[in-house]
């Protein structure tokens, strides 16, 4: 029997005029795995939602037929889904230190379950909840109950989150992008658990932007764009045998070994998909633009970059791989001239730039530029997008509008956005406005932090697209940081390494990523989830 | 911090109190000492012989003269009169009001109660329906939460002396409920209370409602409904918890208010209290009292901080990590 069957799904929210989900039909048998693979706002999120009834305030729920455990969901009341909720489905979200209540400690959080549905005798919820602990893994469950989600690392508190969706034994477990925030060790782990649980019988309903994350655990996968099921079927077969133009779209951004040096975004579709080349672009082997050597750097007495030394030469690309607390982003802050290393040096063009003093530095600073994660952190929320890109060339004036407007349409923007405010924008609209900002006062050296990880996977093949022409026509030399080893591999030449602030392993990215020298890159490539049609 | 670290300490340290605690107290005690050196400034600054400012309108006579000298030691170096003015303070005496002819001890020690009493009733009364009005009403679109907001706003707008006056003309002078001045018992307390207290319960209840719906939001909430909780156990589990934070920042700001609307309240009410102290020694020029305010404004507002401070570290153990 069907846990859930819906039928003809649809959710709208009148205030706000949007139709989140516009039909969708989707059924979960006992001990199944269904995955909903879509970007932002495709409405997979409220898929999974509704089905416990936690769509929000404000939404209009209809269905041609919505059943939950062969009983009609859509005459239920509060109570009738309070009964559901934890008991017959548990949910578990992105990001536990915000998913877990952040002023509760973990074991209080796990008894609540219990309590709700008075699964355990008040007195034995205590030691109910240090078993389910350890039963997701969880060491020193004694310990950790007693903390709150921020004293745990972000693997256990994920764990924690899943012990607290599991504690009523539901039949099924929704987990809504449940290793996004994650590591890609420690989302393999959860990744492990979660198919644990699958092999104990739970049926599974994962949500995930990631096609290479559900692939490894789906039976079936269901493709939503726009509120709408694109394509569904087996797992093997849509990733292998995509029939939908979208879901050929979204394999091939996706950026891998074999993607290297050709466009991701924008195929040819209709059949057959050709990858397209990138603009040919020259790496200037001479003298190298930034020499790092022999950096040291330290928070305090914490020692966070050890001995790192690589060079970056004019039209290079450098990828700094690690996992979170590996030392990537200091060694992006060094380079950039934003922190005093302890010893070592950092070299721009052949002469000194860490050691010298900030006055000597402020006139080279246009030569070296950032892109970050998270651009809209990085804009004045006040500025317009024209003045953010003016600021850098001197500040807003009606001679330099041609050239903010010659950026914004080398990064595909169109002029008129100028009077626009970041926040307006979309996420991939912004960090286009931030490479257009990076590139105003003509860089040699672009640093690039994260610059794709908050991005959807058909937006990072544009920006990625837009990275690698920038780099042809310009010459540029890119330092590329990213835990994604895909996309890392996909654009650098070289790449280092890092763990606990020391370079592990670096060489050409080919002979780095398929002969790993170094235990802890073959554990890395080992825990990325593999795409069965990545070679696409 | 590591969570390595953390599983080896023990009590206040392991919790991470100890640190926080420690640098509290010793800010306190600093401001304490800056605000006791103000006061002394403030009486150095006043243009005229000190004796001179120190009698005031006091009758003046050669003993009382050479009583002043002696007491505040006026012929001694000038660092020498400061560091005994500071070791009187250590040892509790505030001096004399030369103009009360009383010591000013004394005096803060009559007039003190009534305030407390006033200011404590008025807070109960403003947080409690400020509570009332926030759990209530928050997350429900209804005519009743759109009053409730609209009352509030009334209440923040309408400074407490045009509040004490319409509250006497309603329910002393119309109705005769309650007494219309002095300070018998805790019927005489009723009116000045609510006058004082609405301004708080508009504020608070305004910030109470606002955090209440902001975490009811939060992924968190997403995840405590997802076990099948009832509304009310996410509320009172949780989403309070989250909406005290900023109410809780507000708690110097009530202190300001409750004792400055004292002053007024005082007045309109013919109530006994500091507010008519500080009142006549202000106008009276009598420096005594008026130091002796400024270290106990001092002393309180240090105080209320003080514990607004370590209620953060009890509310939110994210604050508790620097060791």
């Amino acid at each position: 029997m069907s846990l859930i069957e819906v039928e003809d799904l649809r959710v709208a929210f009148p205030k706000a005029g949007v139709q989140a989900v516009r039909g969708v039909s989707l059924s979960i048998a006992e001990g199944e795995c269904v995955a909903i693979v879509g970007e932002s706002g495709s409405g997979k999120s409220v898929t999974a939602r509704t089905l416990v009834g936690l769509t929000g305030p404000g939404a209009t729920v209809t269905a041609g037929r919505f059943s939950v455990k062969g009983r009609d969901a859509l005459r239920f009341g509060q109570r009738g889904w309070r009964r559901l909720r934890g008991r017959f489905a548990g949910l578990v979200l992105q990001d536990a230190l915000v998913s877990l209540d952040p002023l509760r400690r973990v074991g209080d959080e796990i008894a609540e379950v219990l309590a709700a549905h008075d699964v355990v005798p008040r007195a034995g919820r205590a030691a109910k909840a240090l078993e389910l602990l350890e039963a997701v893994g969880v060491p020193e469950p004694e310990l950790r109950a007693r903390q709150y989600a921020h004293q745990l690392s972000g693997g256990l508190r994920q764990r924690a989150l899943i012990a607290s969706a599991i504690a009523a034994d539901p039949p099924l477990l929704i987990a809504d992008e449940p290793t996004t925030a994650l590591d890609v060790t420690v989302q393999a782990q959860i990744l492990r658990l979660l198919a644990a649980r699958k092999a104990q019988g739970t049926a599974l309903l994962m949500i995930s932007h990631d096609l290479a994350v559900v692939s490894s655990i789906a039976d079936r996968v269901l493709v939503m764009k726009d509120g709408v099921v694109v394509e569904e079927g087996p797992t093997a077969r849509v990733l292998s045998d995509p029939d939908d133009d979208y879901t050929k779209l979204l394999l091939a951004a996706v950026p891998s070994a074999a993607s290297r040096g050709t466009r991701l975004s924008a195929i040819a579709t209709g059949g057959v998909s050709l990858r397209t080349p990138l603009p040919e672009r020259k790496v200037d082997h001479g003298s190298p633009v930034v020499e790092v050597s022999r950096l040291c750097a330290a928070y305090g007495p914490r020692k966070v970059v050890d001995d790192v030394s690589f060079e970056v030469h004019a039209g290079e690309t450098v990828g700094i791989v690690g996992e979170s607390g590996s030392g990537k982003t200091t060694v992006a802050r060094l380079v950039l001239g934003l922190m005093t290393p302890v010893s070592g040096q950092v070299r721009l063009n052949g002469t000194p730039w860490s050691t010298v003093s900030e006055r000597e530095r402020r006139p080279r600073r246009s030569s070296v530029q950032l892109i970050s994660q998270n651009p809209l952190d990085s804009f004045d929320p006040r500025y317009t997008v024209g003045r953010l890109i003016a600021e850098p060339l001197g500040g807003p004036s009606r001679e330099r509008r041609d050239r903010v407007a010659e950026l914004l349409a080398r990064v595909g923007l169109p002029a008129d956005l100028m009077t626009s405010h970041p926040r307006r924008l979309s996420g991939g609209q912004r960090q286009r406005v931030a490479i257009a900002r990076a590139l105003a006062p003509q860089p040699q050296v672009l640093v690039c932090d994260e610059p794709v990880s908050a991005l959807d996977v058909s937006i990072q093949a544009q920006v990625l697209d837009l990275l690698g022409e920038i780099q042809a026509a310009d010459g540029t030399a890119l330092i590329f940081i990213s835990h994604d080893l895909g996309v890392v591999h996909h654009i650098s030449d070289r790449v280092l390494v890092m763990r606990d602030g020391q370079v592990v392993e670096d060489g050409h990215v080919d002979e780095v990523f398929f002969l790993p020298k170094h235990d802890y890159t073959r554990e890395l490539l080992g825990a990325v989830p593999k795409l069965v049609s990545a070679e696409l | 911090m590591s969570t390595l670290t953390l599983t080896r300490r023990r009590g206040l340290a392991a919790a991470g109190w100890a640190g926080p605690v420690v640098r509290r107290l010793g800010a306190g005690v600093a401001v304490l000492w800056a605000a006791a050196t103000a006061a002394y400034l403030a009486l150095l600054l006043v243009p005229g012989d000190t004796v001179d400012v120190l009698i005031a309108d006091g009758v003046d006579t050669p003993e009382r003269r050479a009583q002043i000298i002696t007491e505040w030691g006026l012929d001694r170096s000038q660092a020498r009169q400061y560091v005994d003015y500071l070791v009187r303070l250590l040892h509790g005496d505030l001096g004399r009001s030369y103009v009360l002819q009383r010591g000013v001890g004394d005096l803060l020690a009559t007039q003190v109660g009534p305030t407390i009493r006033l200011a404590l009733t008025a807070a109960v009364f403003g947080v409690v329906l400020a509570l009332v009005l926030a759990l209530t009403t928050a997350g429900r679109r209804s005519w009743f939460g759109g009053l409730a907001g609209m009352s509030e706003l009334v209440a923040v707008s309408m400074p407490p002396f045009l509040v004490g006056l319409l509250l006497l003309a309603v329910f002393s002078f119309t109705l005769g409920w309650f007494p219309v001045s002095g300070d018998r018992g805790f019927v005489s307390l009723v009116l000045p209370a609510v006058a004082l207290g609405l301004q708080i319960s508009g504020v608070l209840g305004q910030v109470l409602r606002e955090g209440l719906e902001r975490a009811l939001e939060e992924p968190f909430a997403v995840t405590a409904r997802s076990r099948g909780i009832t509304e009310r156990r996410l509320v009172a589990g949780h989403a309070l918890r989250h909406a005290l934070l900023p109410a809780v920042t507000l708690t110097g700001w009530f202190v300001g208010v409750l004792f400055g609307g004292a002053i007024i309240v005082e007045a309109v009410f013919g109530r006994p209290g500091l507010g008519q102290l500080t009142l006549s020694a202000v106008t009276g020029k009598d420096m005594p009292v008026v130091m002796a305010l400024i270290l106990l404004s001092a002393v309180v507002y240090v105080t209320v901080s003080t514990i607004v401070d370590l209620s953060y570290l009890l509310i939110d153990p994210r604050l508790r990590r620097s060791g």
